[in-house]
């Protein structure tokens, strides 16, 4: 028998995703809504929280990976820690935008339907274990957030970034699908472990035939779809429009989570069921890193807006993850899970602060952080944090899963393959030249005056995350990075087999 | 202890006699040693038995020397008769040579082995402390800085707060140093785990390398809150920050691990980056973002080397002893740790730490950030941080890549003695002060580097005392510029003149400083320039002129600043009746900065011993004395 | 029976044909339209394999994808109306409000 518990936080989703629309018909109050999405994602974090903690109870094994749905539905410790992540997310997303958005918004259970639904989407994904599931999961996430991009459809920069973001997205997706079609041409299998085990009997000479072109090729869409979810140079050009142009509670959902999505499905496809062949592709990956990060830190550089900026790192911040790809390795895997977590806090808390600004109606561009300390010590100390992160300058978190992430893949370079190591010294620099735009801010809040002496009250949930913020990466992971690095190595075990 | 008791108990095993035949063959051919070679185990005895002839046994020190000079020594050539080795000689693993001095030329010669016949590498002794003195180091700066900023910008509880947190830190800096003394190998350590899968731990520790800069950090410290203490301007982030970078600075000097020591490396740039950013002078924005990313660009390519030695060295620990022992273990057995290898990591760390020294062609950020400074963080920036260069350089990069090290020795020569012109003529022609003591401080700097290049235990004491000296008397330049600054309104040198009949106690203070600034005997600077030069014309030689013409400029600007500014005429430029003595706060940590410069000249022993002994054990380590 | 390889050859030129229309395509309607041909082509693949193999597995996603393809149009359809309304346009060269 399956146990269906495990099954617990899709199901809640599901049924709170039926529910809204039927709060709808039933009351006029706005704030039901955003209540029962802050109630269910809470209730499901907790779920995950418990069952991270007592596997027992929920008949769970931290240690061996369970099956659902026939195998097609994988839960491990490498699927739960995003899990825990994407709700986080989620719920951080679900609290600030009742601030950002007026009393009188229209459409608001909408809103709050397509949320969950993108995170339900998020945790299919989590837990895909062939490639149907993954697409499937990758597609009910995307087709929510495209309409979430473009919920304003008074704000024309809202209607146009989510044209721009839907017409690539689609294209995007039938690439990935078309790799997949290929790779089930060459292995007849969708599953992940068929098609591994079928590449595995090619390279070790059990299965005769020569596929690599086929399987290059196939590897190529995969990776172009897929590149096109976590913006990397050359399939950047939506994010700076998209994150600009979407409200920015939606931009939070899509810098922390729809690219921490991204790279499981990257994790899953290159890391594990294509790792026979990665001579196949372990350049490409290491090209696409290498222009990912020297490209969106020099485009960062010149950017006004605070969105378009903050997406240019995002660029930067997924080359320095890809550069794990090609080591191979469990170290240099769990580095790269440790950054895409880590990422997640940084960016979410950055984009909390941003939504907290626009919310009291400061504005997106750079000079609106002008003076932000004086108006509140808080948001600007949590912007600062979240900032120093994205830099890796010790003892902020974003040092240590950086750190985790050269350190692992240095050791592949320095055991093996020497290219490697000028990924990571390109890396390291890289952080350097980051260190440029990201001070900017950092300069514009503590050193300058307020452009406009306007009184301003940010509210009180936007206030709490920070604080939240700045405890998690400023104080809880840098003293407990021992545990972060277990888990990360746990579930980089759990992923590679 | 574990060496001692294998001692104890091969001295218990049977000592074995063994026997050397002294003689000739009969028709006066050939003479020798028989058996020429001895194998012999540690605490044996040997017996030299005379054949036929007239010889004795002479120690020398090689298997091609033929003149005896110190060592064992049978007496005058003599015929008949026993001579017993004195059994000290083979009290430890060793190869001793050894000829018969009339027939050293005729190859009468011959070795004893002992053991496995090299010397046994030194080991580094490590000495656990009860009490938990480098905690409470960097402990209380962290605790004094909450503190202080939880007053926000009320005057007198902020300043008040740190002058107590810094006057407790100097005692127990005083305690440190006394306690670690000139004793050999590292004191009063502390272990604490943080992440033993990856093999970091906060592993604190001191030897005489670092006992002089806790010192110096300490005696900065009260300096610097007493000469800023009517900082107006948001008093409690001012004070704080201070304080915050004390502990960074402490963790830098006490800490024994790689990734610990990075993580405090970078911690000292947040602090001094507000402080230039918000207290500093008119261009503080482009000066401190310069100052961030230069040495922050730097300090990463040096964590890339940091991770290069961990991996190679295969103990799974960031600890610098660790990394240093199988360092040499490895490279003794050409495992690991080629020359190749260490030269590129050398390089690596090299760019880390010549940022922050600074040395030609990377101290461009130091003029701007010093001229932008405030006061008080050019004190800091100045007097300590700029020693944390030579510091890493020292400690981190000497012990574990001797061979990289050498390699790169005409590199450091070539940059000091550049560094030394090129900071000298540049500051010749600065008219702002403050600029000129920052181009100033790249020379002394260099100086320093210079001492370190010439791998002598005299080169390397020396450098590290000028880190010392240096970090004393170039603070208080800066307080000379702050306050011509405040008193008088102006630090253009040309603007200056006739400050001398105005306020002569103020300005009698600056003769003194600029003095010992410019290397007047008595004064600390000049045992330490005395100490590189003496070693640098023994590994030199006469390169040496070049550094000396150095100094004669350092000298002729000093002096023309003097002249310029203090004496001569009244100037027109600045009203001179404005002009009064400093205050208190002003007046007396300069005088203080002269006592204790003149104390560590006159006495230069106090610091030398513990600096002799840690400099000794290190270049032991290296394998380069 | 055909030989598998005249579907793969098919699948690229639809893949291609579709590509190109994202590509040089100023309408977003075409091009929402190209990324249907470009689906089909992926459909192709599964179902031709699928006979091929003789597994099922293949069908099944070829159903799933026509849903989601019906998806893709409507949700695109809607956003492409919404911005129609205050542009009176859906030209995807003028779509530049959002540049540095």
């Amino acid at each position: 028998m399956e146990p269906s518990n495990l099954f617990l936080p899709e199901i809640i989703l599901v049924a709170s995703i039926m529910t809204i629309p039927g709060l709808y018909m039933l009351t006029e109050t706005k704030k039901s809504f955003a209540l029962c999405s802050n109630l269910t994602l809470t209730s499901i974090l907790l779920f995950l929280i418990v069952s991270w903690f007592n596997p027992e109870v929920l008949s769970m094994d931290r240690e061996v990976s369970m099956f659902l749905l026939y195998g097609h539905f994988k839960i491990d410790i490498f699927s739960q820690i995003f899990k825990i992540i994407f709700v986080l997310v989620a719920l951080t997303v679900s609290l600030i935008s009742s601030s950002y958005f007026d009393e009188d918004e229209p459409h608001q259970a909408e809103y709050y339907t397509l949320l969950l639904s993108s995170t339900l989407g998020m945790l299919i994904v989590a837990s895909a274990n062939d490639f149907l599931t993954l697409f499937l999961g990758i597609e009910i996430s995307a087709f929510s957030s495209y309409a979430l991009v473009a919920f304003r459809k008074q704000d024309d920069k809202s209607a146009e970034a989510g044209a721009k973001y839907l017409l690539i997205g689609a294209f995007s997706s039938a690439l990935t699908l078309y790799g997949i079609s290929l790779l089930y041409a060459v292995t007849g299998s969708l599953t992940f472990d068929g098609v591994h085990a079928f590449i595995d009997g090619l390279s070790q000479g059990v299965i005769t035939g020569n596929f690599n072109e086929v399987i290059f090729i196939s590897s190529l869409f995969i990776l172009a779809g897929l590149g096109f979810k976590i913006a990397v140079v050359p399939f950047h050009a939506w994010a700076p429009d998209v994150y600009q142009g979407a409200p920015t509670p939606v931009t939070t959902l899509l810098a922390a989570a729809s690219k921490a999505m991204g790279f499981i499905a990257i994790f899953r496809v290159f890391s594990f069921t294509l790792e026979s062949v990665s001579e196949e592709w372990k350049l490409v990956l290491g090209l696409v890193a290498l222009a990912s990060m020297t490209l969106g830190n020099l485009a960062a550089i010149s950017q006004e807006d605070i969105g378009r900026m903050l997406a240019y790192s995002s660029i930067a911040q997924a080359g320095y993850i890809m550069i794990a790809i090609p080591a191979m390795t469990d170290d240099a895997m769990s580095g790269a899970i440790a950054h895409t977590l880590i990422h997640a806090f940084m960016k979410g808390g950055a984009f909390v602060v941003v939504a907290g600004l626009g919310a009291v109606g400061l504005g997106y561009s750079l000079d609106s952080y002008k003076g932000l300390a004086q108006r509140s010590q808080l948001l600007a100390l949590s912007m600062t944090v979240c900032l120093l992160s994205l830099v890796g300058i010790p003892p902020f978190a974003g040092f240590i899963s950086k750190f985790l992430l050269f350190y692992g893949t240095l050791q592949a370079g320095l055991s093996g393959e020497t290219w490697i190591i000028a990924l990571v010294i390109a890396g390291v620099l890289n952080s350097a030249l980051s260190l440029y735009y990201y001070l900017k801010i950092i300069r514009y809040m503590y050193l300058y005056e307020p452009v406009e002496a306007k009184e301003v009250v940010f509210p009180s949930s936007i206030r709490y995350i920070s604080l939240m913020t700045i405890l998690l990466l400023g104080i809880i992971f840098p003293l407990y990075w021992q545990s972060l690095f277990e888990i990360c190595k746990e579930a980089a075990i759990a992923l590679m087999g | 202890m574990l060496f001692a008791m294998l001692v104890l108990f091969s001295g218990n095993v049977e000592a074995e006699n063994h026997t050397v035949t002294v003689t000739q063959s009969d028709d006066f051919t050939s003479y020798f040693f028989d058996p020429n070679v001895l194998e012999v185990e540690v605490g044996d005895n040997v017996l030299f038995v005379w054949g036929n002839g007239s010889h004795n046994v002479a120690q020398v020190s090689d298997s091609e020397s033929n003149n005896y000079e110190s060592g064992f020594y049978s007496g005058n050539p003599q015929v008949g008769g026993n001579w017993p080795l004195p059994a000290d000689f083979t009290a430890q693993d060793g190869t001793l040579y050894y000829v018969c001095e009339p027939h050293a030329t005729m190859n009468m010669r011959g070795s004893i082995i002992v053991g496995s016949g090299s010397l046994p590498l030194p080991e580094i002794s490590m000495e656990f402390s009860d009490f938990p003195w480098l905690s409470y180091l960097l402990v209380f700066p962290i605790i004094g800085a909450l503190w202080s900023i939880s007053f926000g910008n009320t005057p007198n509880a902020p300043r008040l707060i740190a002058l107590f947190t810094t006057l407790f830190t100097l005692i127990i800096s005083l305690i440190v140093f006394m306690k670690t003394g000139s004793k050999s190998g590292y004191s009063l350590m502390e272990e604490y785990e943080w992440a033993p899968n990856l093999g970091i731990s906060v592993l604190l520790g001191v030897d005489g390398l670092s006992s002089p800069l806790i010192l110096l950090t300490g005696i900065i410290g009260p300096l610097t809150v007493i000469f800023a203490w009517e900082e107006k301007e948001r008093p409690g982030l001012f004070f704080s920050l201070l304080l915050i970078m004390q502990t960074a600075l402490y963790g830098v000097f006490v800490t024994l691990d790689y990734f610990v020591f990075y993580i405090f490396w970078e911690i000292v740039l947040i602090p001094m980056f507000f402080l230039i950013a918000i207290w500093g002078g008119d261009d503080r924005r482009y000066a401190s973002i310069k100052f961030f990313i230069y040495t922050f660009t730097a300090s990463v390519i040096m964590l890339v080397g940091f991770m290069a030695l961990y991996f190679e060295s295969g103990a799974n620990s960031f600890s610098m002893i660790d990394i240093a022992n199988s360092s040499r273990e490895l490279s003794i057995n050409n495992e690991a740790f080629s020359e190749n290898f260490q030269i590129w990591v050398f390089a690596a760390l090299f760019i880390g730490f010549a940022v922050k020294i600074p040395s030609f062609p990377w101290h461009t950020w130091l003029p701007d950030a010093h001229v932008q400074a405030p006061t008080a963080g050019s004190i800091l920036l100045a007097g300590v941080m700029l020693k944390m260069g030579l510091y890493g350089l020292i400690r981190a990069a000497l012990p574990v890549l001797p061979l990289g090290a050498v390699y790169f020795v005409p590199v450091m020569v070539a940059l000091a003695i550049i560094s030394i012109l090129y900071g000298a003529v540049l500051s010749l022609g600065q008219t702002d002060l403050k600029k000129l003591v920052a181009y100033s401080s790249v020379s002394h700097m260099g100086v320093a580097l210079l001492g370190v290049a010439t791998m002598t235990e005299l080169g390397l004491a020396g450098a590290v005392f000028m880190m010392f000296a240096h970090g004393i008397l170039s603070p208080a330049m800066f307080m000379i510029a702050g306050v011509l600054l405040h008193q008088v309104g102006t630090r253009e040198i040309p603007k200056l003149g006739g400050l001398a009949r105005h306020q002569p106690k103020t300005t009698g203070i600056f003769v003194v400083i600029f003095m010992g600034s410019l290397g007047l005997p008595g004064m600390a600077v000049f045992v330490a320039e005395l100490a590189v030069f003496i070693a640098f014309f023994q590994s030199h030689g006469y390169w040496l002129l070049l550094p000396i013409f150095g100094m004669v400029i350092t000298a002729g600007y000093h002096l023309w600043a003097l002249q310029r500014a203090i004496f001569g005429t009244d100037s027109e430029e600045i009203e001179m009746s404005k002009v009064h003595e400093a205050p208190w706060y002003e007046l007396y940590p300069m005088f203080t900065i002269i006592i204790i410069a003149a104390i560590f000249g006159i006495f230069p022993h106090y610091l030398m011993d513990p600096i002799n002994t840690a400099c000794y054990d290190i270049l032991i380590f290296m394998g380069v004395l | 029976m055909i030989d598998p390889i005249n579907f793969v050859v098919f699948s690229s030129i639809l893949l291609l044909i579709g590509a190109y229309g994202v590509i040089r395509n100023k309408n977003a309607i075409v091009v929402l339209m190209s990324v249907e041909i470009m689906l089909t082509a992926a459909n192709i693949n599964f179902v031709a394999f699928s006979t091929f193999y003789n597994v099922l597995s293949g069908q099944i996603v070829v159903l799933f994808v026509t849903t989601i393809a019906a998806a893709e149009v409507a949700i695109g359809l809607a956003i492409l109306l919404s911005l129609f309304k205050q542009r009176d346009t859906i030209e995807l060269d003028l779509l530049n409000r959002l540049r540095w």
